[in-house]
């Protein structure tokens, strides 16, 4: 159940820091807090933050990539050789995803050391 | 223990923010990971179109941000103002908005600031902007300004005053594109930013010299061939202000052997020529620009007409933005350079106007006598003057400060310690910054008071200004009247003064002395009908001033004749002209090289090449395979012709007209001998049988490319970004055609303008108005161009349906 929580707020988090023009690392921040806060297991902990960090950065640069008909994206796939602007998105997605989910990683094994090694 | 696993993910995190934040990644060219993708911050804000397809009111604490800018379907700005310094303050506003980057690193490379953001790599190229004295060049044309003339200065302070208002109110999350790939950020505009931008079209199109080589060269052949190798003047030329009709007699031309204090010969059609040089760097003998005007007896509508593409490096921004510039007086139309103000090329109820570079050679070298190994003091005629030394120091990104010493002589700076220029001294025009009592005005006022000239004699008080870089200005009025002034400040010199590295032995060196405005080549109204300029030589032999430069013969030749071989022109010929890529040198070449061909000898490849040519058009259309053979076939007979100067980098290459010449008048001559042959003598003839075998060996069987494919042209981003370019360009134009496309050069803008009761223009922009390449007007202009199209330009002040509207108040 947590996870969920953990997942829908790390979500919520992102979204926050897109719409505050935050630091690309603030995802980092927010997932480490989250984790701390939910009693998911470390793994949980990497894994729903990396979900929340891949689906919102992911999301939002799929949706500008699609709203603008590529016209950028594909322009850059050509500039760093890759074949089409949605790898840039893929890239993007995964950026966001180990950025929460290593924060997310942290947040949750802190708190397990804290506790004793207990959830 | 439990500590484990919270210290190994705390290291991978802190790894991870680490490689994120690092720009230049295992010295890779990328920026830092993390901000760039970050879709809040990094590229995707890049994606939209941003404020042009907005209604936004916008409010700032200045009296000159005040007015309106309407953008059309094309995104191209409508700019409606009150008054001149408000209309050139949104110019600038919105050139920012959609050329910040641009504007930022032309200037940057003129003045000698890229190794500040691009690293070590930069710092030669810097070393020799700041040598050849560019700061200087735009830090004097300031302070001329500041104290002479101060109504143009507050034009170039309103213009800065917009970038910045633009610039005030700019998130980073908003930068262009290419801030966030090499990660650094804006920086602020002034009026000395404007200067570096006017200096580096002087370096574009005023700064070509030979006087090293010509020196050289004749060295090594001797006065005799060199004179007969480089002669100054294309028998055939048809140059931008033909000879008048014999007015006179032959005696008055003793007068104009005369030297710095040339003849007051008073002449109709005439105003004398100042010696500006427009060159390039590299020279490039193919770079220039056409246009053109017929007068009311030669159109078909009894309306003037009035062509202008002027030939740049072509790239995406491109170096023009379109725009149409309103206010009580005004109400132009045209193009101007993303990062300076006003309207260069255009038209408006009443004129329409335009620029082809003149192509003088500007440029002067001379030997200083030093009076000792350091440099600090030489002599000049006499007397002993102290050298100074000006220090810059470059900035250099990841690495230490570099300090550059240039010694200043009273002719200006000494850019080079090796080569052919070493420790020669530079005399240029494009650093001369006459003050009040030279001109009315400076550069800016000239093109201002274009944009809203009535009639002739507006348009002839407008160029009154203008010093460099020289322009063929060309001009056509509602009344009928057409006029061509080639235009500049031109110094008086002696015969071959300037052509040859000079003795630095005289204060009288110094250019003080001009050709007066009233003396420079006008055709005002001439009896042909039309004027026209393709950067061939200015004049006919009989100018009485002396001068020299580089010019193209076949263009502006070509043009000529088809404007009088036409009875009548009308808006669509003055079109189809802009787009004939008919050659000219391939039309008086080519019919010698297929008739001195032994036939007999070939093979069936060898028929099927010789028979392309044979029926070929002399066209360069995109589809066609002659144009590939025809460049191949005259180019290596140009090196098995002229293989004499082939083992000396620094000698000249003549001109291929001289060439074409005499295999047509001389093909016994010794030039045609190869030296390595030893005792066989070759002919003309055995050349053109010669350089045709190469090629036959070289396509071993296969058909020569399309044109298309040997030109390999194409579009490419200002910073040579991959994938921010054009693709191929297919249809058909070559440097030497009247339709210019070459790879990263050709027209950089059609313009055609009917005037009348109600004038009507057409044009045509390889680009668009936006430098983002996420914007669809990024290169929304790039495939009319490339077919051919033009789109209509109107004049009435507000586009029909604007796509978007900011309201200054």
């Amino acid at each position: 159940m947590y996870r969920f929580f953990l997942l829908l707020s790390v979500l919520l988090a992102c979204l926050l820091c897109l719409y505050l023009e935050a630091g690309w690392w603030a995802p980092a921040l927010a997932a480490l807090m989250l984790a701390f806060l939910f009693p998911v297991w470390r793994r949980g902990g990497f894994y729903f933050a990396f979900l929340g960090g891949l689906l919102v950065w992911g999301g939002y640069a799929g949706y500008l990539h699609l709203f603008s008909e590529g016209r950028l994206g594909d322009r850059l796939a050509v500039t760093f050789g890759v074949p089409t602007g949605w790898v840039l998105v893929l890239i993007t997605a995964l950026v966001g995803g180990i950025t929460a989910g290593l924060g997310g990683l942290l947040g949750s094994s802190l708190r397990i050391a804290l506790a004793g090694g207990k959830r | 223990m439990r500590w484990i696993t919270p210290l190994v993910a705390a290291v991978l995190l802190a790894g991870w923010l680490l490689l994120g934040s690092w720009s230049g990644l295992f010295g890779l060219p990328l920026p830092a990971l993390g901000p760039f993708f970050n879709p809040g911050h990094g590229f995707w804000q890049n994606t939209g179109e941003g404020a042009r397809t907005q209604e936004l009111n916008i409010h700032l604490n200045d009296e000159r941000a005040r007015g309106e800018i309407h953008f059309d379907d094309r995104g191209v700005p409508h700019i409606i103002a009150g008054n001149q310094l408000n209309a050139i303050w949104l110019q600038g506003y919105v050139h920012a908005y959609d050329r910040l980057w641009q504007m930022d690193i032309s200037t940057r490379s003129t003045e000698g600031t890229l190794a500040e953001i691009l690293g070590p790599t930069l710092v030669s190229r810097d070393t020799d902007r700041v040598r050849n004295g560019f700061r200087v060049m735009a830090r004097r044309m300031i302070e001329t300004m500041q104290t002479d003339f101060p109504e143009d200065y507050a034009v170039f302070e309103a213009y800065s005053a917009g970038i910045n208002a633009y610039l005030d109110q700019l998130e980073p999350d908003q930068y262009p594109l290419e801030y966030k790939l090499l990660g650094h950020s804006p920086q602020r505009w002034s009026p000395y930013r404007i200067a570096l931008l006017v200096k580096g079209m002087s370096a574009s199109l005023s700064w070509g010299y030979n006087d090293a080589r010509a020196t050289i060269t004749r060295e090594a052949l001797g006065e005799e061939r060199f004179d007969f190798l480089y002669p100054e003047r294309f028998p055939e030329a048809s140059p931008v202000v033909p000879d008048p009709e014999p007015a006179g007699a032959v005696t008055e031309l003793g007068l104009f052997s005369g030297v710095r204090t040339a003849p007051a010969l008073r002449r109709p059609h005439w105003q004398a020529i100042d010696s500006t040089a427009f060159g390039h760097i590299p020279y490039d003998p193919d770079n220039g620009s056409n246009n053109w005007a017929v007068g009311p007896g030669h159109s078909n509508t009894r309306r003037p007409l009035l062509a202008n593409d002027p030939h740049l490096p072509l790239s995406y921004p491109s170096i023009w933005y379109e725009s149409q510039i309103t206010y009580p007086g005004c109400n132009a139309r045209g193009v101007g350079l993303a990062g300076a103000p006003g309207l260069m090329i255009g038209f408006n109820p009443d004129v329409a106007w335009g620029e082809t570079n003149v192509g003088q050679d500007v440029t002067d070298w001379y030997r200083i006598a030093w009076t000792d190994t350091t440099r600090t003091a030489y002599r000049v005629g006499g007397e002993e003057l102290t050298t100074e030394w000006r220090t810059d120091t470059l900035r250099v990104k990841g690495a230490a400060d570099v300090v550059v010493r240039t010694p200043w002589t009273v002719f200006g700076p000494v850019p080079h310690d090796t080569g052919p220029y070493a420790g020669l001294a530079m005399q240029w025009l494009a650093g001369l910054s006459p003050g009040k009592d030279r001109r009315p005005h400076t550069i800016i006022r000239v093109f201002l008071d274009l944009m809203e000239s009535k009639n002739y004699a507006d348009y002839v008080a407008a160029l009154r200004g203008y010093v460099d870089p020289a322009q063929n200005f060309i001009f056509a009025a509602k009344d009928g009247d057409i006029a061509i002034r080639p235009n500049g400040f031109f110094p008086l010199r002696k015969p071959e003064q300037g052509r040859f590295v000079q003795d630095g032995d005289s204060l009288g060196l110094v250019w003080d002395e001009f050709i007066p405005f009233d003396r420079r080549p006008v055709q005002y109204n001439p009896a042909r009908g039309y004027v026209s300029s393709a950067n061939q030589v200015t004049t006919g032999p009989d100018y009485p001033y002396y001068y020299l430069g580089n010019f193209d013969e076949y263009r502006g030749r070509y043009i000529n004749r088809a404007l009088e071989r036409q009875p009548t022109m009308n808006q669509r010929r003055m079109k189809e002209l802009q787009l004939d890529d008919h050659s000219l040198l391939a039309e008086e070449l080519s019919p010698f090289l297929l008739a001195r061909m032994n036939r007999s000898a070939l093979t069936d490849q060898g028929r099927r090449l010789l028979r392309i040519l044979s029926e070929w058009d002399y066209r360069y259309a995109g589809d066609s395979r002659a144009p590939a053979l025809f460049n191949g076939w005259s180019r290596r007979l140009y090196g098995l012709t002229f293989d004499e100067l082939a083992p000396n980098e620094d000698l000249l290459r003549p001109d291929v007209w001289k060439m074409v010449e005499l295999l047509r008048t001389d093909p016994e001559h010794a030039i045609f001998d190869i030296d390595s042959t030893g005792g066989f003598r070759e002919t003309g003839s055995i050349l053109v049988q010669r350089a045709f075998e190469e090629i036959l060996e070289e396509l071993d069987g296969e058909l020569p490319p399309t044109w298309a494919e040997e030109r390999n042209a194409r579009i490419g981003h200002i910073g040579r970004i991959p994938g921010l370019g054009s693709p191929l360009i297919t249809t058909g134009g070559a440097r030497g055609t009247v339709r210019v496309v070459d790879d990263g050069m050709g027209a950089s803008w059609r313009m055609v303008v009917e005037l009348g009761e109600r004038p009507r223009g057409w044009g045509a922009l390889p680009g668009g108005a936006s430098g983002n390449p996420g914007s669809r007007f990024y290169d929304n202009g790039f495939e009319e161009w490339a077919e051919g199209r033009y789109h209509e330009l109107n004049l009435s002040r507000m586009p029909l349906e604007p796509i978007g509207s900011w309201i200054f108040e």
